[in-house]
């Protein structure tokens, strides 16, 4: 048994293959763990909307003060553009490879900024001073994040040369990594910037970086990916300076540049400025990338000249494009120009170039066109440039559009055709041929024009542009006068009410007859295919194999079709095996997922070439600025503090729109207070909040759904509990995550006070607060009562009929009528008798209507942008104005002293007792004392087996005893009563001693006053 | 048609024309509109009452719209509110019939907060407006092809009713979308096959059945496979005028001119019908930001002034072209290929768990 057990698991040993299904149950298992685990690495596929040129992307580097923001910054660029930027200020462009641009902009110690920032950044590089560890600031940035969409993130760990010991050091760095891990996902990358070398890190560490940064991959965050935003890097004011003269508080008029992100800007949209507000546009334009990549891509490197810096905003590079000018800063080398010495222009850059040869060039430009020819054909001679000659051309183009003798296209309606018979014979003659040639007759070449221009007033639809000569079928549509100008009145529907041609005509029919089954197939028809099949002979498709394959039977040679049949088996195998392998040779199994993958691939490229060869013109009329252009857009009435108090430390952002988030209404959210914030929150106290693009301060309703649906008002935030919350602000699509926060000022502690997620919205919602109103009884009945003290008048009780109330022991009932008696009693039925004394109430809701307040954050028009105050909570008005809260007496919490209960024994008459059978009779034995306890454990009854004779003796003595016993008891009863007689001769004798003395007494006192009268009637006789 | 004028938020439109798309746009767009000078100059100045029951289902269908008309009636200012949908009923105005209100109502129905039950009383079959059948057959499967699943979008005719009284019902249901997908509508296909339907109330059924022998008499020099059903008894409320409002005609001619129509609008052509163009373009436009493409025959006028309204309320701009095709004769109309990119349109009503 053994040896054969020992040599199967040898056998299985060696040839393990022969064993891999063994076991059923453990392959079964294998099977589903393996596709769990595949399962969990999909993620839902997002549709794919990238275009060719992408703009570049945000890194932006965030931490407290002082842990080496700036220097990274200036590291990284030293790195990539081989300059030196002094002081990195504003959004900075480099070119980073062949074909990729990144923006690095420093996210400086401001919660507005890092708000915005987490906004649109797609890289974070989170700056960590090691010496001290993690700050507030930090781990506010990556709430901020989180509920805003989680961009990619970076740790880097700065100041670690401090550390002297190296034990300690790696100590600290375990400890840090695990903590960012448990912040962003385990394995997330932290960086280790060893410590600086003159003014920035080591350029090794830093090329680490850099390759980190460039393989880095973005995956479309929701917000981003459904709105259009600009991160400005240059802001112009075109305001006139003569108006900012008279009146520095006038509205300026501002241009913002910078890359179109997120989808396509649309020139139509409203947008939103962080700090600012929303503003209508008032011009959008693109102007060349000022940051272009290179245009050859044969090297794998980068050449030096073309990496670039585009940073206006901090005083690099020299030259600046703009829609209607250049700028370019010349700085030393206009004394140093030299007309003669054309090569030394390879040293200065692009601007100066340019500069340099505008000076240099003999004539002037507007002279140069005169004097330039153009020639259009080799043989002509050149045509000059002058006013004239491009008039002539001019008006030639139009010449081909429009006819010498223009028709004016009117809209006509057909009368009915059936009750005109004789112009309908008319008629008849001719509509072959007019539909022959309404059809074949060339079509407006415009149609966009006839569409969008609102000056055809024409349909096009193509029968109605038929001669309007017969004015007896066809009647002018009806005209309505607006204001100054006529326009023509439209039925509002959208039948069409002709009928058309007539149908029983045989040429009529053709017009349409292959739009039957019945007609011609065009490229898919049968015949066609084997026409086109015997032409091209073997190597043809087989759209449809049945078919072919059929008419080809029928003419060819037998052996023709030996081989054409069998290789129309081969090719259905083919077509067999594929559709085979589609469905059960899914490698992955997951057809769904691939599915939607290749749904979005498919709309990807669609999206990709249908509008690749419009004009760009045309291409931004259908699809908006795609993202990647750069942009100016210009902006009307921006408040004048914006160009004033202009800071580009701080980001600017213009944030598009969608079409319903212009508008404001109540918002309904699921809202947690954040579990580091020290405080609750107050119902109806103002929080600012984070949503969408908007920053703003609006008051919370708090409340908390029950398992009705009800929302119940909550005075305060659950501590450690999601509630729901209402709020008057602007609409966003519901799922949308924001913050909020109390202050947005530098206050020590964790800033963020709550987090959550938008539910829905609407024009109003109920939210409700319990209301109980009490009364009493003042009469009661079987199962009526009249209860007065819950409302002041008949009319309130009748608006309650019906409704049911309780008393507290947990009766029923419900109000029947009002009662005339004390004023607002009615009368009510209960389901059980209540009493007098018992309390009724009537619990009530009564809905409570949010605050309307809105509030925008306006920190941009702040000379200091960290001080924005709004509204203050009631919790620091009263710290400011050192009040307390008020509060009712009543609703004090006392001590509520409680005696313990004192029963009353309880004794049942004696005479009862005797009447009550032995089961129900108090059986309480009288505790014995130890002393007979001790004596009755000490007798010990011997039962003796007893004889005959001892049995007759101890009878005998047991009669004795009685006899002698009873003789005893009738001594013993004899003596009692003799004691008793003479006791109660005692008493007599005493009752009569007694009598005697009181006798005695009363005829001595008697006899005393007698003597004393005696004595004195003697002494007064004497 | 007029241009608006954009003063502040408020879109300003003058005149009577296109008042349903008007309403539909803004109620959607979430843009407030004030339409001036309707009829200011004519005998009866001002909206009419089938205006002013349009009104009143998007009051019914909103919550928190504002509307105000002047005294007279020629002046109207309305700021939507947001789409509530849910189960209602509405008095449809004799003058339009029920298709009036019901193309609107699908047009807004994928966008509310809850799913849409509307019971529509009036006039199911007059010579203005798409019947409630057309509605059913047409809109229905255009809207379908823009929705992943169209559970619960359907419309029952459970009473036909005609002029003048009306006395129809027709119940719309439509469920709740977050967004739109785009489409790729390119090939028309053929006709394979013919079905339809033919009523009459309050006369005697023979009539029905010899409309549809006329109709088909038409339409068998096209196609062999064409099947057309009678509907009798379904009239509930109906006058003794047996003309739907167009002059006295024997039942030969009525069937004829269905099946002209209906060659016609073959004839025209497209992946949907001319009256749904309209609803088409609008589903492609609040679509995703992806290209949509759909073709189709002549534009007719209400789908051009849709496609202004539309880019006065979204700036989606159509590309509007001619459809290539290298082999088109006995085919029809030369088509016409709309293209769009999407708004990327997300219904802001809709409830989230």
């Amino acid at each position: 048994m053994d040896k054969e057990e020992s040599r199967e698991k040898c056998n299985k040993e060696r040839n393990f293959k022969a064993f891999s299904m063994y076991s059923a149950v453990r392959a079964g298992r294998a099977a589903r763990r393996a596709l769990d685990l595949a399962t969990k690495k999909h993620h839902l596929p997002v549709p794919i909307r990238t275009v060719a040129t992408p703009p570049p992307y945000v890194i932006v580097v965030v931490g407290p003060p002082k842990v080496g923001k700036t220097t990274l910054i200036r590291s990284l660029i030293k790195h990539y553009t081989k300059q030196k930027v002094v002081k990195p200020i504003g959004p900075i462009t480099i070119i980073s490879g062949k074909n990729k641009k990144l923006t690095f902009m420093e996210c400086n110690n401001d919660l507005n900024s890092m708000i915005d920032l987490a906004k649109v950044a797609d890289l974070v590089l989170m700056i960590i001073d090691a010496s001290f560890g993690f700050e507030m600031e930090t781990f506010e940035f990556l709430n901020i994040l989180q509920v805003h969409g989680f961009p990619k993130v970076m740790g880097v760990l700065t100041h670690l040369d401090l550390f002297k010991q190296n034990k300690r050091l790696n100590k600290i760095k375990k400890r840090l990594k695990h903590r960012f891990w448990t912040e962003i996902y385990q394995g997330a990358k932290l960086f280790y910037l060893s410590g600086m070398i003159g003014d920035g890190y080591h350029r090794r560490e830093i090329m680490n970086l850099s390759r980190f940064i460039s393989v880095m991959k973005f995956r479309p965050l929701v917000w981003r990916s459904t709105h259009p935003y600009v991160l400005v890097d240059r802001v112009e004011d075109l305001t006139d300076p003569e108006l900012v003269k008279r009146n520095p508080t006038t509205a300026r008029t501002v241009s913002f540049y910078g890359y179109s992100r997120g989808i396509s800007f649309k020139p139509s949209i409203k947008i939103h400025i962080p700090g600012v507000g929303d503003l209508p546009m008032k011009d959008v334009s693109f102007l060349p990338d000022p940051c272009p990549l290179p245009e050859e891509q044969k090297k794998r490197k980068l050449l030096e000249k073309e990496t670039l810096i585009y940073a206006p905003m901090c005083d690099v590079g020299e030259t600046l494009y703009d829609k209607d000018a250049v700028y370019v800063e010349m700085g030393q080398n206009v004394r140093k120009l030299d007309l003669s010495s054309g090569e030394k222009d390879i040293l200065v850059g692009e601007g100066v170039g340019i500069v340099n040869q505008l000076v240099k060039a003999a004539a002037p430009i507007d002279e140069a066109c005169k004097a330039s020819t153009v020639k259009l054909f080799a043989a002509s001679s050149g045509i000059k440039g002058s006013a004239d000659v491009f008039e002539g051309v001019r008006s030639d183009a139009l010449g081909t559009e429009t006819e010498p003798n223009p028709r004016i296209r009117r809209k006509v309606v057909f009368s009915d055709v059936e009750s005109e018979s004789d112009s309908g014979l008319r008629w008849k003659e001719h509509m072959a041929d007019k539909a022959e040639q309404a059809f074949l007759q060339p079509r407006p070449p415009d149609l966009m024009g006839a569409v969008y221009n609102t000056n055809h007033t024409s349909a096009i639809n193509s029968l109605d542009e038929s001669e309007p000569e017969d004015d007896d079928f066809f009647s002018k549509e009806r005209h309505e006068k607006v204001g100054d100008q006529e326009i023509a009145v439209t039925e509002d529907s959208s039948k069409i009410r002709e009928t058309g041609l007539h149908w029983d005509e045989e040429d009529v029919q053709k017009l349409l007859r292959n739009k039957f089954v019945t007609g011609e197939w065009g490229s898919e028809d049968a015949e066609k295919l084997l026409m086109e099949d015997e032409e091209s002979d073997a190597d043809g498709d087989f759209e449809d194999l049945e078919i072919a394959s059929s008419e080809h039977k029928a003419e060819e040679s037998p052996r023709d079709v030996v081989q054409q049949s069998d290789r129309l088996r081969y090719e259905e195998k083919v077509l067999k095996k594929a559709e085979f392998d589609r469905m059960y040779d899914n490698k992955d199994n997951d057809g769904l997922f691939q599915e939607m993958k290749e749904s979005f691939a498919k709309q990807a490229r669609i999206n990709e070439s249908e509008f690749e060869n419009e004009a760009a013109e045309q291409r931004i009329q259908y699809e908006g600025f795609r993202p990647g252009l750069y942009l100016r857009i210009v902006v009307e009435n921006v408040p004048s503090e914006f160009c004033q108090h202009l800071d580009p430390s701080y980001p600017i952002i213009i944030g598009g729109l969608l079409s319903n988030e212009e508008n404001i209404g109540f918002v309904h959210v699921r809202i947690k207070k954040h579990r580091w914030f020290p405080r609750i929150l107050k119902n109806n106290d103002p929080l600012i909040i984070s949503l969408g693009w908007r920053r703003f301060q609006t008051a919370m309703q708090y409340s908390m759904q029950d398992h009705n649906m009800r929302n119940r008002l909550l005075k305060y935030t659950p501590k450690h509990m999601h509630c729901r919350a209402t709020f008057y602000g602007p609409l966003v699509t519901p799922n949308t995550g924001f913050l909020g926060v109390q202050t947005v000022d530098r206050t020590p502690g964790f800033r963020i006070a709550a987090t959550g997620v938008v539910l829905e919205q609407d024009a109003c919602f109920k939210v409700v607060k319990k209301l109980k109103l009490t009364g009493v009884p003042h009469k009661v009945f079987t199962n009526t009562a009249f209860i007065k003290d819950m409302f002041t008048s008949d009319l309130e009780v009748s608006k309650f009929i019906g409704a049911s109330i309780r008393t507290v022991s947990g009766i029923r009932g419900t109000i029947k009528k009002t009662l005339s008696a004390p004023l607002g009693s009615f009368r009510a039925t209960f389901e059980d008798k209540i009493k007098l004394s018992d309390i009724v109430f009537l619990r009530a809701w009564y809905p409570v209507e949010p605050l309307r307040y809105y509030n925008p954050v306006t920190s941009l028009l702040q000379a200091d942008k960290g001080s924005w105050t709004g509204m203050k909570t009631v919790g620091q008005l009263r710290f400011e104005r050192n009040l307390k809260a008020r509060c009712k007496a009543d609703s004090h919490y006392k001590l509520i002293k409680r005696e313990p209960v004192q029963f009353s024994k309880l004794t049942i008459p004696k005479s009862l007792q005797a009447e009550l059978p032995y089961k129900s009779k108090p059986k309480l034995l009288i505790k014995k004392s130890e002393k007979t306890v001790r004596k009755q454990k000490a007798k010990k009854k011997i039962f003796k087996i007893m004889s005959k004779e001892e049995k007759q003796i101890n009878v005998l003595l047991q009669q004795l005893n009685t006899i002698k016993n009873l003789k005893l008891t009738t001594k013993l009863k004899k003596k009692q009563a003799d004691q008793r007689r003479a006791k109660e001769l005692e008493k007599d004798e005493a009752k009569a001693l007694k009598r005697q003395k009181a006798w005695k007494k009363q005829i001595n006192r008697k006899r005393s006053k007698r003597e004393g009268v005696a004595r004195r009637k003697s002494a007064s006789a004497s | 048609m007029t241009t608006a004028t954009v003063k502040g938020n408020v879109l300003c439109y003058k005149g009577s024309n296109f008042f349903r798309q008007r309403l539909v746009l803004s109620v959607l767009s979430g843009k407030p509109i004030r339409i001036s000078y309707i009829r200011a100059f004519e005998d009866e100045p001002g909206i009419k009452e089938f205006e002013v029951s349009l009104i009143r289902l998007f009051d019914k269908i909103t919550n928190g719209s504002v509307i105000e008309l002047n005294e007279t009636g020629t002046s109207l200012y309305f700021q939507p509110g947001l789409l509530h949908g849910g189960t209602f009923s509405h008095e449809c105005s004799t003058q339009r019939g029920v298709g009036y209100y019901l193309e609107a109502l699908v047009m807004v129905g994928l966008f509310c907060k809850q799913p849409l039950n509307a019971t529509l009383h009036g006039v199911t079959n007059n010579n203005i407006d798409p019947s409630a059948d057309l509605i059913k057959t047409s809109m229905i499967r255009a809207v379908k092809n823009f929705v992943l699943d169209d559970e619960g979008l359907e419309i029952k005719v459970t009473k036909r009713g005609m002029l003048p009284l009306g006395g129809g019902e027709v119940i719309f249901k439509c469920p709740v979308r977050k967004q739109l997908r785009p489409v790729q509508l390119l090939d028309s296909g053929m006709v394979k096959r013919i079905r339809g339907t033919a009523f009459a109330l309050r006369v005697s059924p023979a009539i029905a059945n010899r409309i549809v022998d006329k109709a088909k008499g038409v339409l068998l020099n096209f196609l062999p496979d064409v099947y057309i059903n009678t509907d009798q008894c379904r009239a509930e409320q109906v006058s003794n005028v047996v003309s739907n409002g167009e002059d006295p005609s024997i039942p030969e001619d009525v069937g004829e001119g269905a099946a002209t129509r209906l060659l016609y609008e073959i004839y025209l052509g497209g992946v949907v019908d001319s009256s749904s163009q309209a609803l088409v373009i609008l589903c492609m436009a609040l679509g995703q930001q992806d290209v949509s493409k759909f073709v189709t025959g002549p534009l007719t006028e209400n789908a051009i002034g849709f496609l202004r309204h539309l880019k006065e309320f979204f700036g989606v701009t159509f590309k509007v072209a001619h459809e290539s095709d290298e082999d088109s004769s006995g085919r029809g109309t030369q088509k016409v290929v709309l293209t769009c990119v999407g708004i990327g349109y997300k219904n802001i009503s809709k409830r989230t768990i």
